[in-house]
């Protein structure tokens, strides 16, 4: 390859530019496996040590600020469980939004994790292995390999194998709360689109209606207690599947700088002890800023669990030269391939030279090596974008991706309030109420009280209820507004199903009230200005000014975005 | 009169203190030394002054501060406020400065202010009630790396109780260096590979934190370090 050829390559794709992990689920990264290798490895040593001995507690902590590559860390974990000969589930969570129901929200975010493809070349989800695994170790006579590929065809191959199967199994060696967890998974799962459908809207604990299901799984008359008891039943379920097939789940924390609110330590607290004490053959690890981690221990979690966290304590020390040097090798090789690195018109170690003495955050490295590749190649000084540029870009990333997402974003109805909150009010109150999903604006001069009810619950109990306190708040706010916000993909089933549900609706438009249902599109948009929101606070999205210093984008400019780009969204 | 001076001397030293009230003074002299002196604890400060007077000459004597008596060694008023401004954490008001020192107010506000002249002591920021916030320099002579190196891990420690992550604008705050030194002394550590700089998170902190952090010659800005091989 020819110097010239190897300038355009490296201005047509600049390996340097991006310092983020992005998408864990995206496999396409470049990384180094030395930078942080102790951390990697300790959790790895971990995830074997659960799939040998699944009745252990075992858990990580990973301290490290920002830029020190804990996002990285995160997805190199994600494909060395989900490979090789002893490969296990994967689930990469957020702390909840508010403080109620945190088991419902544990069992929709790791089902969620669950739904992702298995490592690289899978095409199927971690259920499904799991399913597959589960008939392997019942002796259903095949083999993994070609159960999944059955599965892959909606069981259309092998269809008399399958039947069998329906017929037989029985997995009389499970505990009984496990036995309908894997029958789910091995009789409905593997089925048509539809079925396999409801089969994972069930799993993640909806109360979807339920056309190839059992009645007997049927939750629309739980109450919100009861469907919290049976999520915390199903996560064991869950954690004696794994063991019972000798494979482990890892379920990483991340972004745990956005607990706030008492609640929020408590529902947190509450998540990580039971995954620790209780969920079988599961290794939680929690991944905190330095600083942060001393709040966490002052918001009183349980002792014992901050022990076991702290038992196997990794702080993340950056890199030392030698590390800085092959980590730019790298991610040059990567563009340019073993004959361009041979054709490269200066040595890679130029472009740390004014990397400081000692160690350094990958950020860091890659920051400085990327200005001084842009010296190099004579681009133009960086025109000094202002943050609120920056924000502009990096959403019209997310939006390009919408075609994509759509096809599989799970419900996340927090997105939906955090957003509305976060343009009403800007980021002072965000969080702080326990009900994250009612947004109440007074009165002020001649404009009328406004209520907004977010539905963060897709169960017919859990709407009637939010109805009705609608109801109940506009007879004590005469001329007041209320909109019951949802995502409209989960669809209201028309009479003569859900009927008290379908009563409710009707005096609630009687009276005055605003339906609000967002198509898919919408929604999904409202989720990615959630999704946004979380980076900004979190530091992740940076500009560079006009001294070609990274600087955070604040959440002022967000603010400012999100006005501008969702004003009249919150109109019918 | 030396000898019982010399003793006197020598163990207010050796309790590092330029002076004690008047009950610890008994206690720190002893019967022997009691009765030498021809004291008693139930004497009259006119007694005890009288006595000290007779035997120590100006080497100790008793001295009002406020509304206590002390017995202290004959140094220059500015020597008190020395003495406990390198025993107070930084920073503090004048107020816990010249607090309980055997000085009456003229006097102290006089010391006070000659130190603050002289650049030992300074003024580091103000509180939201517009007190001074006061830190002592020390004397002017140059440390040595290795000196101020110990010294901002005994501040890491202190300020970290046990963390390993520490904001660098409250190890700015606590040590009360002139930036210069500060910054030179956090380019050494990251140099040896005693500490790593990170980036941290600004959105959580004021801008005059922000403004106390780290601004290496590359224009990056560090908002806190971590000890490397903590607890190892």
């Amino acid at each position: 390859m020819k110097n010239n050829a190897v300038r355009q390559r490296l201005r047509a794709f600049n390996p340097l530019a991006s310092v983020a992990a992005g998408n864990p689920w995206d496999s396409r990264l470049i990384d180094l496996a030395a930078i942080n290798q102790a951390p990697f490895e300790g959790v790895k040593a971990l995830f074997r040590q659960a799939a040998q001995a699944p009745g252990e507690p075992l858990a990580a902590l990973i301290l490290g600020e920002v830029g020190n590559g804990k996002s990285h860390l995160v997805a190199r974990w994600r494909l060395a469980c989900q490979s090789g000969r002893k490969a296990g589930g994967f689930a990469l969570l957020t702390p909840p939004e508010g403080g109620t129901a945190p088991f419902c929200y544990l069992l929709r975010e790791i089902a969620d994790g669950l739904r992702q493809p298995m490592g690289q070349n899978s095409g199927l989800s971690t259920w499904h292995h799991l399913a597959a695994w589960l008939l392997v170790v019942e002796g259903q006579g095949k083999k993994e390999r070609s159960i999944l590929d059955d599965m892959r065809q909606g069981r259309k191959r092998g269809v008399r194998w399958w039947k069998g199967v329906q017929d037989a199994v029985s997995f009389d060696r499970l505990p009984p709360e496990a036995r309908s967890l894997a029958k789910v998974l091995v009789r409905w799962l593997p089925g048509s689109a539809s079925e396999r459908r409801e089969a994972l809207t069930w799993l993640r604990g909806e109360a979807r209606i339920l056309n190839h299901l059992p009645r007997r799984l049927d939750r629309s008359l739980y109450t919100v207690e009861q469907r919290e008891e049976e999520a915390r039943a199903l996560l064991l379920a869950l954690g004696a599947l794994f063991a019972h097939v000798g494979r482990p789940l890892l379920v990483c924390f991340d972004r745990m700088e956005e607990l706030r609110t008492p609640a929020q330590h408590a529902a947190m607290d509450q998540i990580v002890t039971f995954l620790v004490d209780r969920m079988a053959a599961t290794v939680p690890v929690v991944l905190a800023r330095g600083q942060f981690w001393e709040e966490l221990r002052q918001a009183r979690w349980n002792a014992q669990t901050v022990g076991r966290l702290e038992s196997n304590r990794h702080e993340l020390n950056g890199c030392a030269r030698a590390e800085a040097e092959l980590l730019v090798r790298l991610r040059l090789e990567a563009v340019l391939g073993s004959r361009g690195m041979e054709a490269l018109f200066f040595d890679p170690a130029v472009l740390l030279e004014r990397l400081p003495a000692g160690r350094n955050t990958p950020r860091v490295v890659l920051t400085l090596a990327n200005a001084r590749l842009r010296e190099l190649l004579d681009l133009p000084v960086t025109v000094p974008e202002t943050p609120r540029q920056r924000l502009d870009t990096v959403w019209e990333g997310m939006v390009r991706q919408l075609p994509e997402r759509l096809r599989e974003e799970p419900l996340r109805p927090e997105r939906i309030a955090q957003v509305l909150r976060l343009y009403l009010f800007g980021e002072q109150t965000s969080g702080e109420q326990e009900d994250s999903g009612w947004i109440e604006l007074p009165a002020t001069g001649s404009q009328p009280a406004w209520l907004w009810m977010v539905e963060s619950q897709f169960h017919p109990k859990a709407m009637i209820h939010r109805l009705e306190a609608g109801l109940e708040w506009m007879q004590h706010h005469p001329g007041g507004v209320v909109t019951y916000v949802r995502d409209g993909r989960f669809v209201i089933p028309r009479l003569p199903k859900w009927p008290e549900t379908n009563r409710v609706v009707q005096r609630f438009q009687e009276q005055g009230g605003r339906m609000l249902h967002l198509t898919p599109e919408r929604a999904l948009r409202w989720y990615l200005l959630g999704e946004l929101h979380d980076a900004v606070r979190c530091g992740e999205i940076t500009w560079m000014d006009g001294l070609n210093r990274e600087q955070p984008v604040g959440i002022a400019t967000l603010i400012e975005f999100l006005r501008s780009h969702f004003s009249g969204e919150t109109e019918g | 009169m030396s000898e019982l001076a010399g003793l006197i001397e020598a163990r207010l030293r050796n309790k590092q203190k330029l002076f004690v009230s008047r009950t610890e003074f008994f206690k720190l002299l002893g019967s022997g030394l009691c009765r030498t002196l021809g004291v008693t604890p139930k004497d009259s400060v006119v007694r005890l002054g009288a006595a000290l007077q007779s035997h120590c000459g100006d080497r100790v004597r008793v001295v009002q501060g406020g509304r206590a008596f002390y017995v202290t060694l004959n140094v220059p008023d500015d020597a008190y406020l020395r003495d406990k401004a390198q025993r107070l954490t930084s920073p503090f008001t004048p107020a816990q400065l010249v607090l309980n020192l055997p000085l009456s107010k003229v006097r102290a506000a006089s010391a006070l202010t000659r130190i603050l002249a002289s650049g030992e002591l300074i003024c580091i920021g103000v509180r939201s009630d517009f007190i001074p916030l006061l830190s002592w320099q020390g004397q002017t002579e140059p440390k040595s790396v290795e000196e101020d190196a110990q010294a901002f891990q005994r501040a890491f420690n202190e300020i970290g109780q046990g963390r390993n992550f520490v904001a660098i604008h409250r190890l700015r705050a606590h040590l009360g260096w002139e930036r210069d030194r500060f910054d030179r002394i956090l380019r050494e550590l990251q140099a040896e590979e005693r500490i790593l700089l990170n980036m941290g998170d600004p959105t959580r902190l004021s801008r005059v934190e922000l403004e106390n952090g780290f601004v290496d010659r590359n224009g990056m800005r560090y908002l806190t370090l971590n000890w490397l091989g903590f607890g190892r």
